[in-house]
């Protein structure tokens, strides 16, 4: 045992570092409780008589005032919000499968195709008896649109094709100017994303605004509504296009690809009723 | 001896050293109670428990807290406790027939040799490990030997407290269960 202990001591950090730590902490569960025991005593110990500095005190209070003015502000914008919603709620402009509210359903990755050159399709442990429909959209932290679902789904599984799969047609998107506010930023002329299996790339009028590092975001009306606006990637490159010198060509690296992630949100088409615009006062 | 006695004394006395004993820490150290209990252990139990005992403390040691951090990286080496304190065991071994075991003055004073003992073995292991320039050393950015000497008053510190921690382990003995027929040997 000893002998052992001594050959496993002496082993090079990296043989040592993917096992040992997991077995430290294995040990180290029983010793949590008291270790929390013990450490509240050494910080009662410690902290007991202790006196608040009067400088941080003063920090304190001068935050206290900054974030106070803020929420008094966040407040006004919010009633100023609520009043144009209010307005906004008279103009019945959406139809009825517009109102329909879409079927949410978080989902684990549980298998990914391994083949190199494949497109790396997705298996999630979810399928149409929770809800997921064809042409359902997966969606990472609410925002960057990561895949979507393929073929029919099954019972209790379905299939996701990431978006920059080769498979997936060219898609039309923006890439809004960073730092301005969406709402009064002219929108853009979209693009068109033509996917290769790593990311995108789009041909640009060599005038257009564009810089490395900057947001595209999905803009094409044959995608679901839920999924328009949501993040697709970022641009890595923007060079000189070799055909033509007054074109410059983008390449758009995904933003968080699919085969990375161990949770995605499916949103896809519901199947409950519509429900029926609200009108002014809740009155039908 | 009483196993169930020993596993959560033992358990007490990591957490202690972990959390609560730094609130006298000198230069970094705090003394250690884990080794007064093997010290204990040591001066009681037949030959064979007492080196187990040993082994499981230092293990557990070795595997409760990462040894070494660089960077966003740490490792955790079981070993160098555990080597450290199988051979600190067998040292008490030597001595205990020389002391008062029931003292707990002889208790503290045997936890010094013991940790000495112990940073021998700990400081020539790692030495060995620092031979490959992967290795992420516990001084990094310091000297081995300075580590060495900081390790020498924590082990004379232990000591010192050590004969507190060894007077509440002597009272508990009865619970302990110990063969009376190692004491007479």
């Amino acid at each position: 045992m000893v002998l052992c202990l001594l050959i496993v001591s002496i082993l090079p950090a990296r043989w040592l570092t993917p096992w040992s730590g997991r077995i430290g902490e294995l040990a180290s569960l029983p010793l949590v409780p008291l270790g929390d025991g013990f450490t509240a005593i050494r910080v009662w110990l410690e902290g007991g008589g202790g006196r608040e500095d009067p400088r941080t005190a003063e920090v304190w209070k001068k935050e206290a005032g900054i974030y106070r003015q803020k929420a008094h502000a966040a407040q006004n914008e919010v009633r100023r919000l609520q009043q144009e919603l209010n307005i906004l709620r008279r103009f019945p402009v959406e139809t009825e499968t517009e109102t329909s509210p879409p079927s949410l359903v978080s989902a684990s990755v549980v298998a990914i195709d391994p083949s190199p050159g494949g497109e790396h399709l997705v298996r999630i442990n979810k399928g149409l008896n929770l809800g997921i429909r064809q042409g359902g959209v997966a969606l990472h932290d609410q925002d960057i649109l990561v895949g979507y679902v393929l073929d029919e789904p099954g019972r209790t599984t379905a299939t996701i094709r990431p978006m920059h799969s080769r498979e997936t047609r060219p898609i039309k998107a923006v890439i809004p100017v960073p730092g301005e506010d969406p709402a009064a930023t002219t929108p853009t002329e979209p693009l068109l994303l033509q996917p290769d299996g790593n990311g995108w790339t789009a041909t640009v009028p060599k005038e257009y605004a564009v810089q490395k590092g900057w947001e595209v975001r999905l803009s094409d009306e044959d995608w679901p509504r839920w999924a328009q606006g949501c993040l697709l990637g970022r641009v890595e490159t923007v060079e000189r296009a070799e055909s033509n010198p007054n074109w410059n060509e983008l390449r758009i690296q995904p933003s968080n690809p699919i085969h990375r992630l161990r949770r995605i949100l499916v949103v896809s088409e519901s199947d409950e009723p519509a429900t029926p615009p609200p009108t002014e006062g809740g009155a039908p | 001896m009483n196993l169930g006695v020993f596993v959560i004394a033992l358990f007490f006395c990591v957490s202690l050293d972990s959390s609560l004993m730094p609130v006298i820490s000198i230069g970094g150290f705090s003394p250690s109670t884990t080794a007064t209990l093997v010290v204990f252990v040591a001066l009681f139990a037949p030959r064979s428990v007492a080196l187990w005992a040993g082994l499981a403390a230092g293990l557990l040691m070795d595997l409760s807290i990462p040894a070494a951090a660089a960077g966003d990286r740490s490792l955790v080496v079981p070993g160098p406790y555990a080597i450290g304190f199988v051979f600190g065991t067998q040292l008490v071994l030597l001595l205990r027939s020389m002391v008062f075991r029931r003292n707990p003055i002889a208790v503290g004073l045997l936890t010094t040799p013991f940790l000495i003992a112990v940073s021998l073995a700990w400081m020539a292991i790692w030495l060995i490990r620092g031979l490959d320039a992967d290795s992420i050393l516990p001084w990094a950015g310091g000297h081995a030997l300075s580590e060495l000497l900081s390790r020498l008053v924590w082990a004379v510190m232990s000591g010192a407290v050590g004969i507190g921690t060894g007077w509440l382990l002597l009272f508990s003995w009865p619970v302990w269960r110990f063969d009376q027929s190692v004491l007479r040997r």
